[in-house]
């Protein structure tokens, strides 16, 4: 399937950002919009390792990182959706790390979230 | 006014950027990684005005960025504003501990991001007004102007010493349940008008110094910030609820400065001589700005009474 680059500020919610400061965003949110294949196979291809037991609490704190990027723009850029499950993701993870919880078993918890986030993600890059 | 901004994601370096340019700076520099900075710094070639630090970053993080730029001697006071997410608010103690001068949040909020950039922009202006009153103080001697005797001002070659208006901000962070757990008090130096009329812009921040280096030392065992908010006054935030002996520490900081007396007496001029006020503590149940605390603290300190401005501002 061929995915054809989003408009700038399609799938975004139509107050948001103010008109007055869509140039402003344009670039970045457009930047944004790229990186969302990249990121989405990153998380895929963490998730794939966990699973089959090549995981390592790096790899989980890897897709932290992912997410804690995703969550610091999308917000601003008028996706609130994609923020706040963005920071669902990182914030369990991280209990997960610090309680020393298997990858595996803090990737059962989480992994539902991730499947939203990416499919989130993919609305956004699709629209 | 040239910024560097760092952050490992590129789309929120996209954001500020933008930001910046749509408040007409257009010298801003944007690099991934800590490191990438330290080079760019490194080098000398070029003076950055301001800093936008994201704190959490792979390898070094923000806020090993910001001690590790204030260790360089010419950025001690350049302004560095650190970005974080809000639910990493906790991280901002630290960061106004390495030094940092501010902070704004992400998501980003365009009105606050702009508000904090316009404050930096005025705080970079007021720290070219000093530079060159040094620079007219070494070029005409007497005649050159002074520093203003109410400007805060920053005090040189002390760990622990920040900005007054960092220490402002800082303050404005805290809960009020950290707030309910530390103190602020101040201690004024008395002479200082004289210190003020008698020397240069430069010699008399080396008396702040001097006064300052005693009072950390009296105080080394604590854990505390400390600030020059002008007319002689000193603001130390102590991060715990602890009762000062102040008469004691105002003995130690007097006894230390005793030592300088063959130097001063060389300039003719005085020993600088400081009252100690009381500790001010945040009751759980008190209102009003965070920062009136700065102020009664200062107020208790002085020896004759509060100064008009700030018992203006106490009663308003």
């Amino acid at each position: 399937v061929t995915v054809r680059p989003a408009a700038p500020f399609a799938g975004l919610s139509p107050d948001w950002p103010p008109a007055a400061t869509r140039p402003v965003f344009a670039a970045a949110t457009l930047r944004f919009i790229e990186m969302i294949p990249h990121r989405i196979g990153k998380i895929e291809g963490l998730v794939e390792d966990i699973n089959a037991k090549q995981g390592s609490p790096a790899k989980l704190a890897e897709i932290a990182d992912v997410a804690h990027q995703l969550a610091g723009t999308a917000a601003t850029l008028g996706m609130p959706r994609i923020g706040t499950l963005s920071e669902n993701v990182e914030k369990r993870i991280k209990d997960g790390l610090r309680a020393s919880q298997s990858p595996q078993s803090v990737l059962a918890r989480v992994g539902p979230t991730i499947e939203t986030l990416l499919d989130r993600l993919e609305d956004a890059y699709i629209d | 006014m040239r910024f560097i901004c760092v952050d490992d994601d590129p789309v929120f370096l996209d954001i500020i950027a933008a930001n910046l340019r749509g408040q007409g700076f257009s010298r801003i520099e944007c690099v991934g990684s800590a490191r990438e900075v330290l080079d760019l710094v490194g080098d000398g070639a070029r003076q950055v005005d301001c800093f936008l630090v994201d704190i959490q970053m792979p390898e070094i993080d923000g806020i090993q960025l910001c001690r590790a730029l204030r260790a360089i001697p010419g950025y001690r006071q350049t302004p560095i504003v650190m970005v974080t997410k809000m639910s990493e608010k906790g991280y901002v103690d630290q960061a106004f501990a390495a030094g940092a001068t501010d902070y704004v949040t992400k998501p980003l909020d365009q009105l606050e991001f702009r508000s904090r950039i316009n404050m930096v922009k005025r705080l970079h202006d007021e720290r070219k007004r000093t530079a060159s009153l040094r620079e007219q103080q070494s070029r005409f001697g007497d005649d050159a102007p002074k520093l203003d005797f109410a400007s805060p001002a920053l005090i040189p070659a002390i760990d622990n010493a920040v900005e007054y208006f960092a220490l402002e901000n800082y303050l404005l962070t805290l809960g009020k349940v950290r707030l309910f757990g530390s103190s602020v008090l101040a201690i004024n130096m008395s002479n200082a008008q004289v210190f003020h009329g008698s020397c240069d812009a430069g010699a008399f921040l080396d008396v702040l110094g001097d006064v300052g280096q005693s009072i950390f030392e009296g105080l080394k065992i604590h854990q505390f910030l400390i600030s020059y908010a002008g007319s002689g006054n000193f603001v130390i935030f102590l991060s715990e609820r602890t009762e000062i002996d102040t008469e004691s520490l105002e003995c130690q900081i007097n006894g230390a400065l005793m030592q300088f007396e063959t130097t001063f007496a060389m300039d003719r001029l005085p020993v600088p001589q400081v009252t100690v006020g009381p500790s001010v503590s945040c009751g759980i149940f008190t209102t009003g700005r965070p920062t009136k605390m700065l102020e009664r603290s200062i107020s208790l300190a002085q020896p004759n009474g509060p100064p008009a401005r700030i018992a203006g501002r106490l009663s308003a």
